[in-house]
């Protein structure tokens, strides 16, 4: 009878921290939507009554040059443009996360010693950088960088941030199961590729995530080596027409004939919303994988 | 163990970094010679092949035997229209005018200025061999090495230049007796920021007829405020046309905290100026009632005068007319501006502002080329309108000597080759305009700054100290923010701190030194 | 007594040989798996760190990054000049970077915790994926938003304060509120992208903890506080090593479009960032700027190599390195 009663208090109870957590959350996201609300009512505006009136979510005067202009600028480069994320966020995601793992999987070994120099090795340049003129300098004359696809990716191939997350994901995989595979006799490669990559799934994506997110938006390696539009990504498109028009709203007072009016408010918030379109469809498909109870099942298994 | 293949990673690194650095160290100054003598030989080949064909003047002479290819740098981004023309009448042009091939590179705007990627590509000796300056750019570039002198290159590959641009505008981009880059268009620039530029249609309905001193300007703002809601200006105390207005001096400024008084020749402390006091008082005046906005310093409105929310702002040399009213028509429909010099009896001077350049990279060689590039632009009618408009016919038409664009899309930048001399003007000017416009520069009368580049090399630490100052301290005052009587000690005092002195004991010495040689 | 010396030193070198070549046969497969990081953190990280020197030089085209003349500290000069704005700019630096820390840090934990008690797929799905907005959202644009929220005269909170019966606040005039208000923004931003990093731990957990828990008879908030949180601290620490190192360092973008730099704000606003760009701006030199950000850089290592040995006080397995 007690237990009972009990019971329903405790259920009624976490009833109403489970309810406190769903309004938090969905208040949380609300002060997160009222910003890209904004910003798609702006995008959709006139400029004139942008600069008059401020932001909007319903755009007092409707107009669609924010996006011509964006179209206009891509031209018939958009399809190319596409393929160029694609594949530098395709392959760069890839290749950063085994990268990554393999270094990871390395500072996660206990008998492993040179382990502590390595993770000092890793983090330092965290913290100290180079300055740009000797970073660019190896970069183009010494590694031949420039206009090379690979450019795009190498540069920040490698992410401490990303690595020490791994690592940290590693750490949570139950060692007795790299013992036991040692005990079999399994090599250091195996143990990697057999138990801690797959095992670990959940901070691969994650950290994946991070990877390709950071790739998609990537602009500054365009803007550093390359020089062939053949090679230009969707964002460094955006960015360069952002900067563009920023500068000639600047300029027109300064310069002549310049009577044409530029989108400058509504070019900007247009951008957002051609930008934050992948992470609506990456960020479900991610999160499917990053889900409960993986390494419980792998260990019982 | 540990620390030991830490430190054996750690001097390995350091040693190959040394290495290949030290490699990239000497290279480039090996580098830098051979092609400094390269290019002097070159352009000495090149001056016995313009001597030997023995024309002086005509500028064909000038075109080189052989095909060779720049690179020039632009910013923003090629049009479509750009890109198809470059790759036909616009190159066609280039090979048959100066047998020279124009590969044009574009980059955000964000890059132009010291420290871009232009600078960038430079220093690590990417190859190109023109792109766009400004004189505080140039500045910059010039004191780090970056550019060529281009005073041989500039007396013999400019013959149309010369009859089409005013050579004073080469002392924006001279230092130590060398010129460092080919300024290109020609705008009247006499008296710019001078005047302000104000509502004439609320003036009308105000019954005001003219603004020739401070006391209009507060009127005229004071019944815009009431009548029409609107801000007085965003512009700070300082904007050229309230200084002027605020005693009998001439005084033009010349960087943070110097002004140049025209008539005694003398620098000027601006904030111990009487003009100073004035001009804060006036401010703050206009704080108090209303008329400056309180998000002065913070707002980041572009062109809030065009968005129908300040009754003025400084005007552009009679351009306003161009510039500003189309945006703000499409806003206020029967708007209309006008521009007033406030003490209309001082004189206007002609300021390096708006200058812009071509500079050419020290790793380039073929400055020569750069030269007929630019003269090319700038050789008469028929090249200026076609490198800026485009194609007759297709891309723009002639009414009445004006012209009608058909395609709106950038070419070459129409503000850069704008030469009042040879370009035709818009439609958007109207005769009466033009006639104005023209002679407007004819009683404007050389700034004593002109020419005048500060090289603060020897009081970089204080230049950086004065300019934090200034921000933080003066910028409110300047605002109408903070009040004169209470906060001009403090910045006095701030400014002393941060090397008054010196910094003004050495631009005075420079400045000295400058009008020795004028 | 030379002889037996040279043989023993040639012992000493075989030994270590041996060693090394032991080490090798043993480990050379985890080598191989980390030779790729080791080679590119060398060539884009180390490599071009060398050019570090150009920090105390004056740097010029003709003389390269190594033939330029030596000018000592002159490039810190402007830096500390005046002491008392060096000090608030390193002040203002420190106690935003810790608010942000602290806080940020703390509101993801709170929503990767919350997310991870919503059993409604799609609510989770939609919630989560709104609160990772803001980080696609460049400070331009947030800047933009914010003055339409803050301003004077028509901004929202303001109507709101005067359809309440308060007075108007002059936010962009007065810089006590200025710590929160750069706080929030940063939260608002980062709290929903740091989040997935606490949310995927939690999803990693073993669950039967939990399980065995509620048979217990835990309720929700004791799973929290004692299985949750406790679970999550070694994720929290790494974390927080990670961002010790980064305290002397912030984002100019972020002042510029939220702050616009205004003078009046400077008093808390003035980061170390904000003042080397102030100062340096005028003159298009970027080595100054490099000069301290070696100055942020050292102090930041020296905090993090003490909070890394005091964290390892308590458990070495928490360590960052």
């Amino acid at each position: 009878m007690s237990e009972k009663n009990t019971k329903i208090k405790q259920s009624t109870s976490d009833k109403a921290l489970r309810i406190f957590f769903y309004i938090f959350i969905g208040f949380f996201a609300v002060i997160c939507l009222y910003p890209l609300l904004l910003a798609v009512g702006t995008s959709f505006s006139d400029e004139v009554s942008v600069t008059v009136n401020g932001y909007s979510v319903i755009p007092k005067k409707f107009s669609l040059e924010a996006y011509k202009m964006i179209l206009g600028s891509l031209g018939k480069n958009i399809m190319n443009a596409y393929c160029v994320t694609i594949a530098v966020t395709v392959i760069g995601t890839l290749f950063s996360v085994l990268v990554s793992s393999a270094f990871a999987y390395v500072l996660t070994v206990r008998e492993f010693k040179p382990k502590g120099a390595l993770n000092m090795f890793l983090y330092i340049p965290m913290i100290f950088s180079a300055g740009l003129l000797p970073w660019y300098i190896m970069c183009t004359k010494y590694y031949h960088l420039t206009d090379k696809f690979w450019a795009l990716i190498l540069p920040c191939c490698i992410n401490a941030f990303n690595v020490f997350l791994l690592r940290n994901f590693f750490k949570s995989i139950p060692e007795e199961l790299a013992e036991a595979a040692k005990i079999d006799g399994a090599s250091y490669l195996r143990i990697f590729s057999v138990i801690y990559f797959p095992l670990a799934k959940v901070g691969l994506v994650t950290v994946g995530l991070f990877y390709a997110l950071s790739y998609w938006n990537d602009y500054y390696l365009v803007l550093m080596f390359i020089n062939k539009q053949k090679l230009y990504p969707l964002q460094y498109y955006l960015y360069n027409m952002l900067a563009n028009v920023q500068f000639i709203a600047n300029q027109a007072n300064a310069s002549l004939g310049y009577n044409i009016n530029i989108p400058l408010e509504t070019t900007k918030m247009a951008t957002i919303c051609v930008t934050i379109g992948p992470i609506i469809l990456l960020y479900p498909f991610a999160q499917k994988y990053i889900t409960k109870g993986v390494i419980v099942g792998a260990v019982k298994g | 163990m540990k620390k030991r293949i830490l430190s054996t990673i750690l001097t390995g690194a350091m040693l190959l970094s040394a290495l290949t650095g030290c490699g990239s160290g000497g290279e480039q100054g090996t580098e830098q010679s051979t092609e400094q003598s390269t290019e002097q030989s070159s352009q000495q080949g090149s001056q016995q092949e313009a001597s030997s064909t023995g024309a002086s003047a005509d500028g064909s002479s000038l075109r080189p035997e052989t095909l060779d290819k720049i690179t020039v740098v632009l910013f923003g981004e090629e049009s479509p229209r750009m890109q198809e023309l470059m790759e036909n009448e616009f190159q066609q042009m280039f090979i048959d005018e100066i047998n020279t091939e124009v590969e044009l590179m574009y980059l955000p705007w964000t890059e132009n200025g010291a420290g871009g990627k232009v600078d960038l590509m430079i220093a690590s000796g990417q190859e190109f061999d023109a792109c766009i300056v400004d004189p505080r750019w140039a500045a910059s570039s010039y004191s780090k090495g970056y550019l060529q002198d281009l005073s041989d290159v500039i007396d013999t590959y400019l013959p149309d230049w010369h009859e089409n641009v005013d050579p004073t505008a080469f002392d924006a981009y001279r230092y130590d007796g060398g010129v460092y880059a080919i300024p290109i268009g020609n705008k009247p620039t006499g008296g710019v920021y001078s005047t302000v530029c104000v509502r004439q249609d609320i003036m009308d309905a105000i019954g005001m007829e003219n603004i020739s001193t401070l006391d209009d300007l507060t009127e005229y703002a004071q019944k815009a405020k009431e009548q029409y809601g609107l801000y007085a200006t965003y512009e700070l105390a300082n904007a050229e046309y309230i200084i002027r207005g605020t005693s009998d001096r001439n005084l033009i400024p010349l960087c943070t905290g110097i002004l140049i008084d025209q008539d005694t020749k003398e620098l000027v402390n601006f904030v111990e100026s009487p003009e100073f006091e004035a001009a804060v008082r006036l401010y703050n005046d206009w704080y108090a009632q209303g008329l400056i906005p309180k998000d002065i310093l913070t707002n980041t409105v572009t062109l809030p005068f065009q968005a129908n929310m300040t009754s003025f702002m400084r005007g552009t040399c009679g351009t306003t007319l161009i510039e500003n009213e189309p945006g703000l028509q499409s806003v206020v429909p029967e708007a209309k501006t006008a521009e007033y010099y406030i003490a209309p009896e001082k004189p206007i001077y002609k300021k390096s502002y708006e200058n812009t350049a071509f500079q050419v990279p020290v790793t380039s060689t073929k400055a020569d080329r750069v030269a007929l590039f630019v003269n090319l632009l700038q050789k008469n009618t028929e090249m200026a309108n076609l490198f800026a408009y485009g194609v007759e016919g297709t891309d723009y038409e002639l009414i009445d000597g004006k012209v009608s664009k058909i395609n709106t899309e950038e070419l070459f930048y129409e503000w850069m080759i704008y030469n009042v001399k040879i370009s035709s003007p818009t439609t958007a000017y109207t005769d009466e305009f033009m006639e104005v416009y023209k002679n407007w520069d004819d009683n404007a009368l050389p700034a004593l700054s002109f020419g005048f580049n500060i090289d603060y090399s020897n009081v970089q630490t204080q230049k950086a100290q004065i300019d934090s100052v200034w921000e933080e301290f003066a910028s409110p005052m300047l605002a109408g923010l903070k009040d004169y009587d209470s906060s001009i000690e403090e910045l006095k005092a701030e400014l002393k701190n941060a090397g008054w002195d010196a910094y003004m004991e050495e631009i005075q010495r420079q400045f000295d030194a400058h009008l020795a040689n004028k | 007594m030379l002889v037996s010396r040279q043989k023993q030193d040639s012992g000493g070198t075989r030994r270590l040989g041996n060693r090394l070549a032991g080490h090798f046969k043993k480990y050379h497969q985890l080598w191989l798996l980390a030779l790729p990081g080791i080679i590119f953190t060398l060539m884009f990280a180390y490599i071009p760190m060398s050019g570090l020197v150009i920090i105390f030089k004056n740097y010029n085209y003709q003389d390269g990054i190594f033939g330029s003349p030596w000018v000592g500290l002159k490039n810190f000069e402007f830096f500390f000049a005046n002491f008392s704005r060096a000090w608030r700019a390193t002040k203002n630096t420190i106690i935003l970077n810790l608010c942000y820390t602290v806080f940020g840090t703390a509101m993801a934990v709170m929503l990767a915790v919350m997310f991870n008690e919503v059993r409604h797929k799609k609510y989770l799905k939609a919630t989560q994926s709104l609160s990772i907005m803001p980080y696609f959202i460049s400070w331009v644009v947030a800047g933009g938003i914010l003055r339409a929220l803050l301003n004077y005269d028509g901004g929202a909170i303001n109507n709101l304060l005067v359809s309440l019966g308060f007075d108007r606040v002059d936010f962009y005039n007065d810089p006590k509120y200025w710590r929160i208000i750069l706080t929030l923004c940063n939260i608002w931003k980062g709290a929903g992208y740091n989040g997935i990093i606490y949310f995927s731990t939690i999803a990693g957990f073993d669950t039967s903890l939990y399980e065995s828990a509620e048979v217990d008879g835990a309720n929700l908030w004791q799973r929290i506080r004692y299985i949750t949180v406790p679970l999550l601290k070694p994720t929290i620490i790494i974390m927080f090593l990670l961002s010790i190192g980064k305290i002397m360092s912030g984002d100019l973008t972020m002042m510029m479009s939220i702050t616009n730099l205004s003078s009046m704000l400077l008093e808390t606003t003035d980061i170390i960032d904000t003042y080397v760009y102030r100062s340096v701006i005028g003159m298009g030199d970027f080595v100054m700027g490099s000069a301290v950000g070696l100055y942020q850089s050292i102090f930041g290592f020296a905090l993090v190599l003490f909070s890394n040995w005091l964290v390892g006080k308590f458990d070495k397995e928490y360590r960052l390195f």
